[in-house]
């Protein structure tokens, strides 16, 4: 075999309840793989064998678990096993693991999930050589677009499909678009203020001799981009003191995937993209970059597999295409494509949830503030009081807040979301007296953000008493 | 993270807090002219506030900001309302503005989360079905100004001890009792998005209609450090001197108590639910040492306080 690759997954979580919404319990079931692991010396060992760890995320409803660097063969059982065992011990408490980038409600656009997928490699020439790593990082940058729409995974937020397929990169403030890396001469490096904690010195000089020639991807040392060169060869302040035999790309702009083989095939890709890149400059191919490439990321999380490329093609084309070439070289590492991404589908194009909202219009007004209607119902409509007492009011013209009520329709398996069905949106116009049933067809007379509401109604109430003229 | 700028027709730029402040002001004044009657100050201060809604409509994050607290009373209310049930509402209003810029006071003036969450607490409603939500609580009325929130005494998840603790405060004291029968797994009632489910309504309805003045919402802590951490979110739900006679009553029963580098600052109830100048609000977190072994003591120290409380008020 002629490299040798090692692949580390971190995939993070939402803990959801019962009804799929967020719950804030991801400590319980942290706690609970504490205790079976402190139970079951066998499962000890197995759990040791895998994963680096668990670490805690912002939301307390997200958990990621790590994987060691595994060898390829065994990572997609790894990956299997990993979600499974959270799964059960979120089961355990009457909670669901969700392997979901984005709660398709609840996330606004936090809290969010994401997959990052490390890959190192080793080989029987130049392994270590930084041209060789940087030339290959910057032949996987210019496949970002067909990762991207090969990956996308977030097209529903706030209720809502808004036509974007990763509504994760288009949001997230954290994730950073990757530069065209390249070898630099510094002996020395600069500590952002944000490291200062950890590093005391404001410049840090280095032996004139080790590590000069450093890769650069991004000039300030940022570790969160899209896709990046980690090891004490670059100018990441965090990893600064790792062992220089550390071959190792970085990968962050994937959303998570519901289906485990979709994942497989995503690692796959990259693997494959990188053995080819290897190849390449083996072979001494010239690396060009890629022209538009940024604006052609835009479009691939936007449209995704249907984005059109620069030369006509559509990147779920070029996905194709990809597949088809890396598939040998991926066989012989041990991976086998499993879904359908070998013909340029993603799983965006076919586990997403159908949204059915009783009334589109409202979501759209209530998305952009306007929490205040006044609707005219089609018919006699439920008023439903604070203590749960209902009683029937006729057709007419109500006002008051407009707040939507939702329902998820979803698939698990021991504590695993497996998918999600259906999302059911309906309104309720809370009147001061209670709560009104909106249904179908239900006419919105006006609509007022609440501090219009307000001043219409001073306006009233001022003018009704003190009108300019009576001055 | 620093909030954007607005440009004004002069071109100088403002932080939109300022608009905060500014609206604030003139509410206030408003307020003031409502009162006296006069005319000419009235219809000033409506036109100025017309002009700084209209600004600070056209900034998402600085509406978002302002509607942090926003009460949801001015949104059911009718047009034509009299002039003092007005007023009512912009006292709210300026209240909210007050809590909203405490709050941005707590971060150090940035945002405490990320820019680009600009919704607002109407934007997720129920994430539980309405017809469960309206039997997801129990309310008993009472006589007294008060109100005792326990809103997390349902299993899973629930503080153990704090709805007997709740129960028994409000029968010696006679105050309205507002409980959960649904677990926070499904609905944390201590959250903005449920500010709009028959919990917190009922609680808004009381405040308005029974004229409540002090609302203790009882939660537990699982820390046993100390006996009882007082949330009153730096000042914003409840005044110095009321937390002062709080803790002076614990001492007496000799229970420990913390209300500064608290971990629990306060929740939503107090948060939205207190109005300077018209209620206020205390959180209790109790540790689960003192919910089993001082049960008694903090029942006691509590109905105390409230007593001497409800007198005060009334003097004044």
């Amino acid at each position: 075999m002629k490299y040798k690759f090692r692949v580390g997954v971190e995939e993070e979580g939402f803990t959801l309840n019962r009804l799929g919404f967020i719950a804030p319990y991801s400590y319980i079931v942290a706690e609970d793989l504490l205790n079976r692991i402190q139970k079951n010396r066998r499962t000890l060992l197995k759990v040791r064998q895998i994963l680096l760890g668990i670490q805690w995320e912002p939301d307390p409803s997200q958990i990621e678990y790590v994987t060691h660097p595994l060898e390829l063969e065994n990572l997609y059982k790894a990956i299997k096993y990993s979600r499974a065992l959270l799964g059960e011990c979120a089961y355990n408490h009457d909670l669901v693991m969700a392997f979901i980038s984005m709660h398709p409600i609840q996330s606004m656009p936090l809290p969010i999930n994401g997959t990052h997928i490390n890959i190192s490699y080793s080989g029987i020439s130049e392994a270590r050589r930084l041209g060789q790593l940087n030339y290959v990082a910057n032949y996987l940058r210019n496949h970002i677009p067909e990762i991207i729409a090969a990956t996308s995974n977030t097209p529903i937020y706030r209720g809502m499909y808004n036509g974007y397929v990763s509504n994760r990169l288009r949001l997230s403030k954290v994730l950073k678009k990757s530069e065209y890396s390249k070898l630099v001469i510094k002996p020395f490096r600069i500590i952002p203020p944000t490291m200062r904690e950890r590093f005391r010195y404001g410049i840090l000089f280095e032996k004139i001799r080790r590590y000069i020639r450093r890769i650069e991807v991004n000039k300030d040392g940022d570790r969160l981009l899209d896709l990046t060169v980690r090891g004490p060869y670059t100018n990441i302040i965090e990893d600064i003191f790792k062992s220089p035999e550390t071959t190792r790309i970085e990968v962050r702009l994937i959303d998570n995937q519901l289906n485990i083989d979709y994942l497989n095939d995503i690692i796959a890709m990259l693997v494959g993209l990188i053995y080819e890149g290897l190849e390449n400059y083996e072979k001494g191919r010239d690396l060009k970059k890629r022209e538009n490439l940024n604006i052609l990321r835009d479009k691939a999380l936007k449209h995704g597999v249907d984005a059109v490329a620069e030369d006509g093609e559509t990147l779920g084309e070029k996905i194709k295409e990809i597949m088809e070439r890396i598939e040998p070289h991926i066989s012989i590492l041990g991976l086998k494509i499993r879904s359908r991404l070998r013909d340029g589908i993603p799983e965006v194009k076919i586990n997403q949830p159908r949204v059915i909202d009783t009334n589109p219009d409202i979501t759209e007004l209530r998305i952009k503030g306007y929490h205040w209607m006044e609707i005219k119902t089609t018919g006699r409509r439920r008023l439903i009081k604070l203590d749960g007492e209902e009683r029937i009011v006729p057709k007419g013209e109500y006002k008051g807040m407009i707040v939507p009520e939702y329902r998820i329709d979803f698939r698990e398996n021991k504590g695993l979301l497996r998918k999600i069905s259906k999302i059911h949106i309906k309104h309720y116009l809370y009147t001061g007296d209670g709560y009104l049933e909106i249904k179908s067809g239900d006419k919105i007379l006006k609509h007022l953000k609440p501090l219009e509401r307000l001043l219409e109604v001073s306006e009233k109430t001022i003018l009704k008493q003190y009108t300019p003229k009576n001055q | 993270m620093v909030a954007p700028l607005i440009k004004e027709k002069s071109g100088i730029e403002i932080k939109p807090a300022l608009y905060n402040l500014r609206l604030y002001s003139e509410v206030m004044m408003l307020i003031e002219d409502l009162r006296t009657g006069w005319k000419e100050g009235i219809l000033r201060h409506l036109s100025t506030i017309k002009e700084i809604i209209k600004i600070i409509s056209k900034s998402e994050y600085e509406n978002a900001l302002l509607e942090k607290y926003f009460p949801v009373g001015i949104l059911t209310s009718e047009e034509n309302l009299d002039i003092n049930r007005l007023i009512l509402y912009l006292r709210e209003l300026s209240s909210s503005i007050e809590k909203g810029l405490i709050e941005l006071g707590e971060y150090g003036g940035r945002t405490p989360t990320n820019k680009k969450v600009l919704y607002t607490y109407y934007e997720i409603g129920f994430i539980y079905p309405l017809e469960e939500l309206t039997k997801g609580y129990v309310y008993v009325p009472g006589e007294n100004r008060c109100i005792i929130s326990v809103p997390h005494c349902h299993p899973p998840f629930h503080d153990i001890g704090t709805l007997i603790i709740g129960k028994e405060i409000a029968k010696s004291t006679n105050s309205h009792l507002i409980y959960s029968k649904l677990s926070r797994i499904y609905t944390d009632y201590n959250r903005r998005y449920s500010r709009l489910t028959p919990y917190r309504r009922i609680i808004s309805k009381l405040i308005r209609e029974q004229n409540i003045q002090l609302i203790i919402d009882v939660h537990g802590a699982k820390k046993d450090e100390i006996d009882i951490e007082i949330g009153y979110a730096f000042g914003a739900t409840a005044s110095q001197r009321t937390v002062n006679l709080l803790t002076k009553i614990l001492e007496n029963y000799g229970l420990t108590y913390k209300y500064q580098d608290v971990k629990f600052t306060g929740g939503d109830i107090i948060r939205y639910h207190s109005i300077v100048g018209r209620n206020e609000a205390i959180q209790l977190e109790i540790s689960s040492h003192t919910r089993k072994e001082k049960k008694d003591e903090v029942v006691q120290a509590i109905s105390k306080f409230i007593q001497t409380y409800s007198r005060m008020v009334t003097k004044q």
